[in-house]
């Protein structure tokens, strides 16, 4: 969260002004930051990370938001020092990058930084304070603007304020680190006086050495050698003119000092080169840690550091050593179109921290307003910027929490739309609507209809195609539905109806099973009973279907027989009741019910009973007829029972048996031909 | 006091004569009534029939030759000219009542035989354990 940007299409600015400056970082914080934490930002609705867009128009509510807003994360494999180390906004993708990882705004990873700040308490502690006054003090002390005071006593009074600084736990030890590096950057400055020095003494010994050189020329070897009292550096008319002396090329001692001269040249220009060499690297070290501190949004630490730079390193190069093709460099050359200075850094930080101030200003009259979603933004943006600054420490706790309760119902709303729990996201839509007054749910409550519709459309298919029998469709669109609203409450009722399937299948072959069996066992009044269960399922079956269609007419009489029977017991004709029973009887002889009444009337007409009984017993015997027998058993129970059809029957069927004449004498011919020849009462 | 005596000895004979008349009357009487049940009950030189026996098993009569006395009960016309089957509501002399099937053959139903009213049959017992008539007697 940095205020760096990567705009690849951003015009580069020709010039490095400060009105340049505020206009850049204007300008990108207006294009990143505002995609918060908060906002609602649908994901893709077809919800298929490997892009499996199900073509159902589930981007229609997205516009240019893919999906990736919250959960994006993309591993870049550069390492440079100043490469993808630095955080990254992308506006288009709603994205950062940090450390090679490229996160959705929306990441809970970035915003629980933010809920944190939020749930935080403000940084108002006594200890706090004295370290906004020491942080003061130290950007007073080595201010440009600081007048009668030297440079290195500048140094001194700001470096003085750095350990107690350092000592607070909110500055993190950045200011001890800002002591070592100034530390190093004034030693390195030191060894470069020193070699300074050392070099003009090699200068300061050369010249003596032409110097005697010369006169050894005007004065000749042996002179040299003779004249003691000629000096090294004394005025030529003590020493003779140079220019007049006889030069002796060959001397020993004169070939010695052009070689000794040479060194002196030689090991000059070496610490020439170390020296600047060491300048160098000293810069180097020193920018690094100011764009590391820039990186880290520690502004106020960037001021002062840039601050003692210019300080240290007073020859007013302020050019940044950077790689090409760095983030840092990028920053300079890409937005501002600008070779990197540390001036344009401390500028920079300077309007990073007035963007917060103003933000946070803009916060609290969002706030005032109940403009919970504006206001929210407005702190996340001046969040993102510098979280370190006082303006954003000192935020009341009582705001913070309002906002942190709105953001988490955003958050909450983010999270169910990514797993597509819309009507999860509706409720929440409805609540930050009432929350805050200019929450914009259009985007929102858009997605939800396209991908609540979209789901709705694949179930009705879905439930065209169960209806039709096409499981292949079926199955399809009922994955299309669960892919774009895998909690659609619909897809409950289809579960209900596949599961009401499968009952329904389970429960016809228990019934068959179930007929089956009673059919085995003769239970005809179970298989009645429950026969409007079983005529359902057997209808398809002829075979079962016949029988139970034969079961149901014959139960269905034999109760009707009962049902008259009762009426006649009830009028005190038992006799009647049980011979319309006893009919059935031979029909039905396992029928429970009928055998149950017959029981029952039995006892009632015990004596008729008996009388038929016998009657029939004797009539049976085949073995030895008992005609006479029979038909006294019989007229007796027709004496009970004068209207008894059986008794009569009885007497009917044996008087067939009755010979015409003699004994033992073959009955007559029937004449067959004459239906009136039959037996017949005589009244 | 004898006229008195003389007077009550009088009455007490007579109070014994009548009684000893009505004896001889109640005596008459019976023995009048018996000898004309006598006189009136045809075939009496066979046995009535047990109603118990037929009841139980009628192929154990069969063969044998008895009297059943009674009220018609029913009477139908065998086809073929079969005769008439018709049940006798009987009371034998043991106390057994019940009706008796009885089978009329076209040669023996030379009178009107009517239901409500009472004959004697002399029958005989087929091997089916069916009596047969053989005569009828109308009482």
């Amino acid at each position: 969260m940095s205020p760096f940007v990567h705009l690849p299409n951003q015009q580069a600015l020709n010039h490095h002004t400060p009105l340049k400056i505020m206009r850049f970082l204007t300008i990108f914080i207006t294009l990143t930051i505002p995609i918060s934490a908060q906002v609602y930002s649908p994901s893709n609705g077809n919800g298929n990370r490997d892009g499996n867009a199900n073509g159902d128009g589930n981007n229609t509510a997205n516009g240019s938001n893919n999906g990736a807003s919250t959960t994006v994360e993309r591993k870049n494999t550069s390492a440079s020092v100043y490469g993808n180390e630095l955080p990254f906004v992308d506006p288009t993708q709603e994205t950062i990058t940090i450390m090679g990882h490229t996160f959705g705004l929306g990441d809970n990873r970035i915003g629980g930084m933010f809920e944190s700040y939020l749930a935080d308490s403000p940084n108002t502690s006594e200890d706090a304070l004295e370290y906004r006054a020491t942080i003061d003090s130290i950007l007073k002390a080595v201010s440009p603007y600081t007048k009668n005071i030297t440079v290195s006593q500048k140094i001194r009074d700001g470096f003085s304020f750095l350990p107690r600084a350092a000592s607070y736990s909110g500055d993190g030890r950045i200011c001890d680190s800002l002591s070592n590096a100034i530390y190093a950057a004034m030693l390195s400055k030191g060894t470069v006086k020193n070699s300074k020095q050392y070099i003009a003494d090699l200068e300061k010994e050369k010249k003596r050495i032409i110097a005697k050189a010369e006169w050894m020329r005007r004065s000749g070897s042996t002179a040299l050698s003779s004249n003691t009292k000629l000096r090294i550096g004394l005025p030529k008319r003590q020493n003779g003119d140079a220019k007049q002396a006889p030069l002796h090329t060959e001397s020993y001692r004169i070939q010695e000092m052009q070689r000794r001269i040479l060194e002196i040249e030689t090991l000059k220009k070496t610490h020439q080169g170390k020296s600047e060499l060491n300048m160098l690297q000293a810069r180097i070290e020193y920018q690094a840690l100011l764009a590391q501190l820039f990186i880290q949004r520690r502004f106020e630490h960037v001021i002062i550091g840039t601050r003692f730079y210019n300080l240290i390193f007073q020859d007013g190069s302020s050019k940044m050593h950077l790689k090409k093709d760095s983030d840092v460099n990028k920053f300079f050359t890409e937005g501002l179109g600008v070779e990197p200075t540390v001036t344009g850094l401390d500028s920079a930080a300077n309007e990073a921290m007035r963007k917060a101030k103003s933000l946070v200003k803009g916060f609290q009259n969002h706030l005032e307003y109940n403009e919970l979603h504006s206001a929210s933004k407005r702190l996340t943006e001046a969040y993102a910027i510098g979280e370190f600054l006082p303006v954003l420490q000192t935020v009341p706790a009582p705001e913070r929490r309002i906002v942190l309760e709105y953001v988490r119902s955003g958050n909450d709303l983010i999270k169910a739309m990514d797993v597509r729990d819309y009507t999860q996201a509706k409720i929440i839509l409805e609540a930050l609507k009432k929350r805050s007054s200019d929450f914009d749910s259009t985007k929102a409550e858009g997605a939800i209809a396209a991908f609540t519709r979209a789901s709705n459309g694949h179930i009705r298919s879905a439930q065209l195609a169960l209806l039709n029998g096409d499981q292949e469709s079926f199955q399809e669109e009922l994955k299309k539905a669960t892919q774009v609203w895998p909690t659609n409450p619909k897809l409950d009722e289809i579960d209900k109806q596949l599961d009401s399937l499968l009952e329904d299948s389970d429960m016809v072959k228990t019934l068959v099973d179930d007929f089956d069996r009673l059919l085995s066992e003769d239970n005809f009044r179970e298989i009645f009973d429950r026969r409007f269960e079983f005529v359902p399922v057997v209808k398809d079956d002829t075979s079962r279907k016949d029988a139970i269609e034969q079961i149901v007419r014959n139960i269905t009489r034999i109760d009707g027989t009962i049902s008259l029977a009762e009426v006649s017991s009830k009028n005190g004709n038992n006799f009647a009741a049980w011979e319309a029973l006893a009919e059935l009887r031979d029909e039905f002889p396992k029928d429970p019910e009928l055998l149950q009444r017959l029981e029952k009337l039995s006892s009632k007409v015990a004596d008729f009973t008996v009388a038929l009984n016998r009657a029939r017993e004797f009539e049976d015997n085949d073995l030895n007829p008992q005609t006479g027998s029979a038909l006294s058993w019989y007229m007796q129970a027709k004496s009970i029972y004068p209207s008894s059809e059986h008794a009569q029957e009885g007497i009917d069927r044996l008087s067939k048996r009755i010979m015409p004449d003699e004994l033992g004498q073959e009955p007559a011919e029937s004449s067959s031909e004459n239906p009136f020849d039959e037996d017949m009462p005589v009244k | 006091m004898p006229r008195r005596s003389s007077s009550n000895s009088k009455k007490k004979n007579q109070l014994a004569l009548y009684t000893l008349a009505i004896l001889f009357a109640i005596i008459a009487l019976s023995i009048g009534k018996s000898f004309l049940n006598q006189q009136a009950q045809h075939f009496t030189g066979l046995n009535e029939m047990s109603l118990a026996d037929l009841k139980e098993s009628g192929t154990s009569l069969s063969g044998n030759e008895y009297r059943i006395s009674g009220e018609i009960a029913d009477r139908m016309i065998l086809a073929n000219n079969r005769g008439l089957l018709v049940s006798i509501k009987s009371e034998t002399a043991k106390g057994e009542a019940g009706l008796i099937p009885l089978h009329i053959p076209p040669r023996v139903n030379q009178i009107n035989l009517e239901r409500g009213h009472n004959y004697t049959f002399k029958v005989e017992v087929n091997r089916e354990g069916l009596p047969v008539a053989q005569d009828i007697k109308a009482d």
